[in-house]
């Protein structure tokens, strides 16, 4: 962590002395102290606060409604890995579809609206939970199968309950990767749609080539996912105390 | 008793290569004994227990039992769902369930008063006194334990020892064991079956005429040496290259 800090704070002079000292016009980077003047202007001009809510709402709920929807259906989804992997093998394809295709399809089928922003979040944050949850299916304990079925558990209570409960550490640590997406995901789509959140926010500074703007919302945003990754890590760590 | 006769286990290899792992397989289990499997490691024991137990299929032969008797399998390690609680650990899969009975098993196997505690971060020793609990609540006909010491400090193995004897001799549980020990398996056993060669084969089998309170720290009385000589030149005979140990 103390390394981490020092290399930011490393880059950040180097960033100072660079660009506010030596190459104070330029257009590669904006000039440190344009930049920190941004801070204050952002929230009332981009309407900062309200982007804060309709992005975050969109990442974190679709992921949390997400992640409560995908796991009282774990017992098919892992029944569908376990028993037709070829199905899902030949579901692959799709990954070579860049994920802003989905989000203009979106756009395409829905009015620009919060709520269709937020279903087309909750339907990535499933797929990728799912995609997630079939890839660490293949990873499970078979020793626990093997007790639970030799009990006389039926199998896709073994699905559900025990490999499930065996990968559920695993699969809410993929959180953390899978919400970096989400922002992402989200943000594209609210670009194409010049919807309120960080997405539109990005196409007005655009606009107006707000470069120092840019910059402020970019370091800002990168501060909530920071502290989005820090709240994962914290319930995962409360949560899943069985963690092998 | 449970009769074992001619059993065999074919798998394909990765490379569609039919592979004989044990053949023609034939012994019994005495109903309220203790029968021992000695053989080495890569003999087919854990599958031999698998299949006894229902989990894995055989490929050729005849398991002889009534059929509504459970054969209740341990595994060497982890045996305990980690996410439950000792309780809940030992209610897992019973329909129903007589308080009674269980808060004995757990006086019985040592967890009363760690009854709401997880097994998560506790030791082998711990969760194999979980899954043994788990087992005896189902009432089984017998209870499979596959190799259970081979991760135990010698302390554990010597309290874990006790405990199956204890366990034995207090419900008239049947109970057959796995193990690569030949010293584990004469002190335990009523009964013990070799197994060796390739593909593996019960060698010989003979039974064990030794004082039932024998001190576990004075196993070199004449009776135990002549069993551990018999095991291992009956072993000898099948299989020179592989080994069986004789330590506890």
């Amino acid at each position: 962590m103390k390394s981490k800090l020092a290399f930011i704070l490393v880059l950040v002079f180097i960033y100072v002395l660079l660009f506010e000292f030596i190459l104070p016009l330029n257009m590669v980077l904006p000039k440190p102290s344009l930049v920190f003047e941004s801070f204050s202007y952002i929230w009332a001009d981009y309407n900062f606060l309200e982007a804060i809510a309709i992005t975050s709402t969109s990442v974190y709920l679709s992921l949390f409604v997400a992640y409560l929807t995908v796991s009282s259906l774990s017992g098919l989804v892992i029944k569908l890995a376990i028993e037709y992997p070829y199905a899902i093998e030949k579901l692959k394809v799709l990954r070579y579809f860049p994920a802003f295709f989905f989000a203009i399809l979106f756009s395409y089928w829905f009015e620009k609206s919060i709520l269709a922003e937020f279903l087309f979040a909750f339907i990535s944050s499933s797929i990728l939970i799912s995609i997630q949850m079939i890839i660490a299916t293949k990873k499970h304990n078979k020793v626990y199968v093997d007790i639970a079925s030799n009990l006389g558990i039926k199998k896709y209570k073994i699905y559900s309950n025990v490999i499930f409960k065996n990968i559920q550490p695993y699969l809410f640590s993929e959180l953390i990767r899978i919400h970096y997406y989400m922002w992402v995901l989200v943000m594209v789509y609210e670009f194409i749609n010049a919807i309120n959140g960080f997405g539109g926010v990005y196409k007005s500074a655009l606009i107006y080539r707000d470069f120092a703007g840019l910059f402020s919302i970019a370091i800002l945003i990168s501060i909530l996912i920071l502290f989005g990754s820090y709240i994962i890590k914290i319930i995962h760590e409360k949560l899943f105390y069985w963690e092998e | 008793m449970i009769e074992i006769n001619n059993l065999s286990k074919i798998y394909s290899d990765h490379y569609g290569n039919k592979i004989k792992l044990f053949e023609d397989v034939s012994f019994q289990i005495e109903d309220e004994k203790i029968t021992t499997v000695i053989a080495p490691v890569g003999s087919g024991k854990s599958s031999l227990l698998k299949t006894l137990s229902g989990i894995e299929k055989q490929s050729i032969g005849d398991i002889k039992k009534d059929s509504d008797s459970k054969i209740i399998y341990i595994p060497s390690d982890p045996s305990s769902f980690p996410w439950l609680s000792v309780r809940e650990n030992i209610l897992y899969g019973l329909d129903k369930v007589n308080q009674d009975r269980i808060n004995a098993l757990v006086n019985l196997v040592g967890l009363e008063g760690y009854e709401e505690h997880y097994a998560d971060n506790k030791s082998i020793g711990f969760r194999f006194r979980i899954s043994l609990a788990r087992s005896l609540a189902h009432n089984p006909h017998c209870i499979c334990i596959d190799e259970p010491f081979n991760r135990m400090d010698q302390l554990t193995r010597i309290e874990i020892y006790q405990l199956i004897r204890k366990v034995n001799k207090q419900t008239n549980q049947t109970i057959l064991l796995a193990t690569t020990n030949i010293t584990e398996a004469i002190y335990l056993s009523n009964k013990i079956y070799l197994m060796g060669g390739e593909p593996a084969k019960i060698i010989t089998g003979f039974k064990i005429d030794l004082p039932s309170e024998q001190d576990i720290f004075n196993l070199s009385s004449n009776e135990f040496n002549y069993y551990i000589n018999e095991v291992e030149n009956n072993f000898k005979k099948v299989d020179s290259k592989k080994v069986l140990f004789k330590s506890i």
